[in-house]
């Protein structure tokens, strides 16, 4: 109805109104004063005698304050005034019971405050959108192995993928490498995005300053864009420093642009401080994305217009297998993989964030029972107010909308506790990752979405404990209320609070037994076998500047001087030390006389890592046959290997591998290695995992630059750290130490993000903990108060306190029982969830399930104890004497 | 409509004076509660079907005078239309059909 200029007019009208209200109620009135009078005078002029025409015109006229009323309405804010005065009745009530009011508002503010903090943490490190074009149209490709881990793709990969299924997908690929960069006298290692040329226009990021590079970039010069934080942090922020060419390690390049700030790569945990384009990063390592073996890229893409995810999947299906039939030497029993990228990013975290929100969102319910039980018993205290509202005629749509808005009123408040809490919380959620990658560079922040999510689940809170005492409350039966003086509503009532108590206590049981599991999942993977002993080893990870005989000099001088400190037991070096990232590298191409490969698999791939002399004693592995390195494994000598027992046992059943031969490809040609040794197996790069094949080759002979000093000392090792870092810079002051950790730090990361999952939930489960128990408390403690004459009367009659503690316990118990035994059933539906994420521990684990619900029952005797030794001591005098 | 009609007809008017007027030429068959006009008029206010201005009664006291907008003309004419479909519809249906016998 009406045009929009109309409408426009008419909410004018009403605005104007509404500010002017005090003015126009005063002007409507006057006229209805002068409408009355002038009927009066009508009257008087008829003849009605001069005391009767005011009441003649009044009749006439009828209520002017209802009239009036209903001309204000007409105003259209009648809904806001309603709301305003349910508000302030809601503040009033609120400010009068303090007590009900403190206890509402720190349970809603926890159970709320408790969302939000996981939500951001969820947030942060998985689900937060990339400040890309469209972050929900990027999807991942990956590869998975035999063993269905991610893997990534060849740059030849990724160019045939693009070729050949370009009709459905666009794909660019990004890569990590470091970057040395001279800052003054420092040396800093930077974070590099070896990425293809649509890498910016894929993600559809422009640059802040300059401009980024393209796929038609066909530069002569090597090119960069550097990121908006490495631009503040090493330039200060210079404008100037587009156009300019800066040394990167050995390498030049011309910085093009800066991207945009909050533009941090493609991962939320890291921040790339640098991109080149691959064909800059070609000029300098020609060949290397010419490779088919490495497979380094993480690749994204966006579907073309029109596109369905499944259409592409099976373009790019077509394509690997294609790929299979051509080059089955790098690409034969890969499988190929397409998703969004959250569903990848979901796939990587195990489902944890989903695990965590759901987790968390149980306690907002039980923190919702408690808030309702609470606005229940005080509803009943208020039987007599509702009673008289509604036989004065209100009616009860209103009054529900009285007790919505209340409800709303306290969660609110509740959340505005919350955020304040949450802004507290989330600058301690990065020391929590840290357990995980003490490198990380999540950001944890309260911006929109958290506020967003926070407002969704407070407005769930309103509806969950708001509704059921809104409709409980206002079915009251008026003439017995009004009759019993409040005191007595119809019995039967107490049901529903007792169900809310269990319900409660059926949800901590869950979030208890997952915490459990996690828990005890935790202690197993420290308690698990690595093959190797946690001795105190300083791990620390060095970019040698040298290559060759030189490299191997300054290693050994290192390592001398390094044996030489005092507190300083032993010392060796590893390309990677166990559990430290990918655990040193893989030879592609192994040749074992008298082994013959399985049907279809072209070339025998195993895993392997270089190592220094003494690299055994460090780390307390047992040699079960042969010798460990020496220092005469050199460059020049004969090539020896060590093998691990499961390459023993599987590649020479029954036989001795000592002194046999082995071939290993590299750079194109073979070379026979001579089998000195055989070790123990070590995990490689997980707490679990399954033993596989792997072998150690001496450092000098595997040329491979990358170096971890590991350095067993007496005490703790940090506290060696300054007397390495000057015996390092005294041996050479080339050698950069790019990050530092221990042996103990890297097992403890290795169970990192079951730790911090652990922490997490066990947190959630003391908090639902303490709610249900006071809930159990509350209600138990409200029943004791209401029969507090039936116990004086027990008393009276020569009850015990055995006997009244005994009743009231009972009752506690039994609403005990009753949530315990739905919360086991829910918890054995529950942890068959959490399957993936757990180690040494069955989901059904029968300590964890009789320990908490021990736990829960402890805590419930307790809850029920207090209230009950309160009615055992009820003086049945004062009892009696009540009303 | 009888509002706007009424307005339409004597121009600006005061509130007792639309009741009179409504009351008179209905020969006082529409004898309503004369109070129940306000609501109407704040309705029609925030309408904008009429305005409002504060003058002088015909016995010197202050009044507010209701005046007829160009847009309230126009919803007069509407309500018109409406009301003479409806009527004119009642008609056909209560008249005796022509040329039927009775």
């Amino acid at each position: 109805m009406g045009s929009l200029d109309e409408r426009l007019g008419e909410l004018g009208r009403r605005v104007r109104f509404w500010l002017h209200r005090s003015e126009a109620s005063r002007e409507l009135e006057e006229e209805m004063q002068f409408h009355l009078q002038m009927k009066a005078e009508q009257y008087r002029e008829s003849g009605v005698p001069e005391r009767d025409a005011p009441f003649a015109a009044q009749r006439q006229f009828g209520n002017p304050l209802l009239l009036k009323e209903l001309s204000t309405q007409a105003w259209g804010w009648h809904w806001l005034e309603t709301l305003l005065q349910d508000v302030r009745f809601a503040g009033r009530t609120m400010r009068k019971n303090k007590a009900f009011t403190t206890v509402a508002i720190v349970t809603l503010a926890l159970g709320i405050g408790a969302n939000s903090v996981v939500f951001s943490l969820v947030d942060g490190v998985c689900t937060r959108p990339l400040p890309v074009r469209d972050p929900g149209g990027l999807v991942r490709l990956f590869a998975t192995n035999e063993r269905g881990e991610v893997d990534g793709l060849s740059y030849p990969d990724l160019r045939d993928f693009n070729a050949q299924a370009k009709d459905s997908i666009e794909l660019m690929g990004a890569e990590r490498r470091g970057a040395l960069w001279r800052s003054g006298d420092r040396t800093v290692l930077l974070m590099k995005g070896v990425v293809s040329g649509n890498y910016f226009t894929l993600l559809g990021v422009n640059a802040q300053l300059g401009r980024v590079f393209t796929q038609t970039d066909r530069v002569e010069a090597p090119v960069a864009v550097i990121s908006y934080n490495f631009w503040q942090r090493g330039f200060h922020g210079d404008t100037s420093i587009v156009g300019r060419t800066v040394r990167f390690g050995g390498e030049l390049f011309t910085v093009i642009g800066v991207a945009p700030k909050g533009f941090r790569g493609t991962e939320l945990w890291l921040d790339t401080d640098l991109w080149v384009p691959v064909s800059s990063f070609d000029i300098y390592s020609p060949g290397e994305h010419e490779d088919r073996r490495v497979k380094g890229l993480d690749v994204f893409g966006r579907l073309r217009p029109g596109v369905s995810l499944q259409q592409a999947r099976a373009a790019v299906e077509l394509t690997a297998r294609r790929l299979e039939k051509e080059y089955p030497a790098t690409n034969a029993k890969r499988g190929i993989a397409l998703q969004t990228n959250s569903a990848f990013l979901m796939r990587q975290w195990h489902y944890v964030p989903v695990i965590l929100l759901a987790l968390v969102s149980l306690v907002l319910l039980i923190a919702c029972a408690n808030v309702a039980n609470l606005l229940l018993a005080r509803s009943e205290a208020r039987s007599r107010e509702i009673g008289v509202r509604l036989s004065l005629g209100c009616s009860r749509a209103r009054l529900v909308r009285q007790f919505f808005t209340e409800s709303a009123v306290l969660a609110t408040t509740g959340a505005a506790a919350a955020v304040a809490l949450t802004a507290w919380a989330v600058r301690y959620l990065p020391r929590l990752l840290q357990i995980v990658e003490p490198d990380i560079k999540n950001e944890f922040l309260l911006d929109g979405r958290l506020l967003a999510y926070t407002f969704l689940a407070t407005m769930a809170t309103v509806f969950l404990f708001g509704l059921a005492p809104a409709w409980h409350s206002t079915r009251t039966n008026l003439a017995q209320t009004s009759r019993s003086g409040g005191k007595r509503s119809r019995h039967g009532w107490r049901d529903f609070p007792n169900a809310l108590v269990s319900a409660q206590i059926a949800l901590t049981l869950v979030v208890l037994t997952v915490a459990g599991l996690l828990g005890r999942t935790v202690i197993q993977m420290m308690q698990a076998d690595l093959g190797f002993e946690r001795r105190n080893v300083l791990v620390v990870d060095l970019v040698s500047p040298y290559d060759g005989p030189k490299r191997d000099e300054v290693n050994a001088t290192l390592l001398d001087r390094l044996r030489g400190l005092p507190g300083v037991r032993n010392a060796s070096l590893a390309w990677r030390a166990p559990l430290q990232g990918h655990g040193g590298g893989m030879s592609d191409r192994v040749v074992i006389p008298g082994y013959t490969l399985p049907p279809g698999v072209p070339n025998l791939e195993i895993r392997m890592t270089a190592v220094g002399p003494g690299y055994f004693s460090v780390l307390g592995m047992r040699l079960l046959a042969g010798r460990a390195f020496d220092r005469h494994d050199t460059a020049g000598s004969q090539p020896v290997a060590i093998i691990n027992e499961t390459m023993a046992r599987r590649f020479f059943p029954g036989a001795n591998a000592v002194d046999r031969q082995i071939h290993l490809g590299a750079a194109g040609k073979m070379h026979d290695v001579r089998i000195v040794g055989v070790v123990n197996d070590v995990r490689i790069e997980q707490i679990v995992e399954e033993p596989q094949p792997y072998f150690f080759v001496p450092s000098t002979q595997s040329g491979q630059g990358d170096i971890t000093l590991m350095v067993e000392t007496a005490g703790p090792p940090m506290q060696k750290l300054n007397a390495i870092r000057k015996a390092m810079r005294e041996v050479d002051s080339h050698l950069t130490e790019y990050e530092t950790t221990t042996l103990e730090d890297l097992v403890q990361s290795a169970a990192g993000m079951q730790r911090v999952l652990a922490i997490v939930v066990t947190f959630l489960a003391l908090l639902g903990l303490a709610l249900a128990s006071i809930g159990l408390y509350g209600v138990v403690s409200y029943s004791v108060a209401r029969r507090t004459r039936e116990m004086g009367v027990r008393i009276a009659l020569g009850a015990r306190f055995q006997n009244v503690t005994g009743l009231v316990l009972r009752e506690g118990l039994l609403l005990a029982g009753v949530g315990c035994a739905a919360g086991f059933a829910l918890s054995l539906a529950a942890t068959r969830l959490i399957k993936g994420t757990l180690y040494g521990v069955s989901p059904q684990d029968p300590v964890t399930f009789a320990g908490v619900v021990a736990l829960m029952t402890a805590v419930c005797l307790l809850a029920s104890y207090l209230p009950a030794r309160r009615a055992a001591r009820v003086d049945p005098m004062t009892a009696l004497r009540e009303d | 409509m009888l509002i706007l009609k009424t307005l339409a007809r004597l121009g600006p008017l005061h509130g007792y004076g639309i009741a009179q007027y409504i009351q008179q030429t209905s020969e006082d068959v529409l004898q309503v509660e004369e109070g129940s006009l306000y609501p109407a008029l704040q309705r029609m206010l925030i309408k904008g079907w009429i305005v409002g201005e504060w003058g002088v009664s015909e016995n010197n006291r202050r009044a507010r005078f209701y005046r007829l907008t160009p847009a309230g003309e126009k919803q007069l004419h509407i309500e018109i239309a409406g009301f003479e479909r409806v009527t004119r519809a009642l008609m056909r249906v209560i008249e005796p059909a022509s040329g039927q016998p009775a």
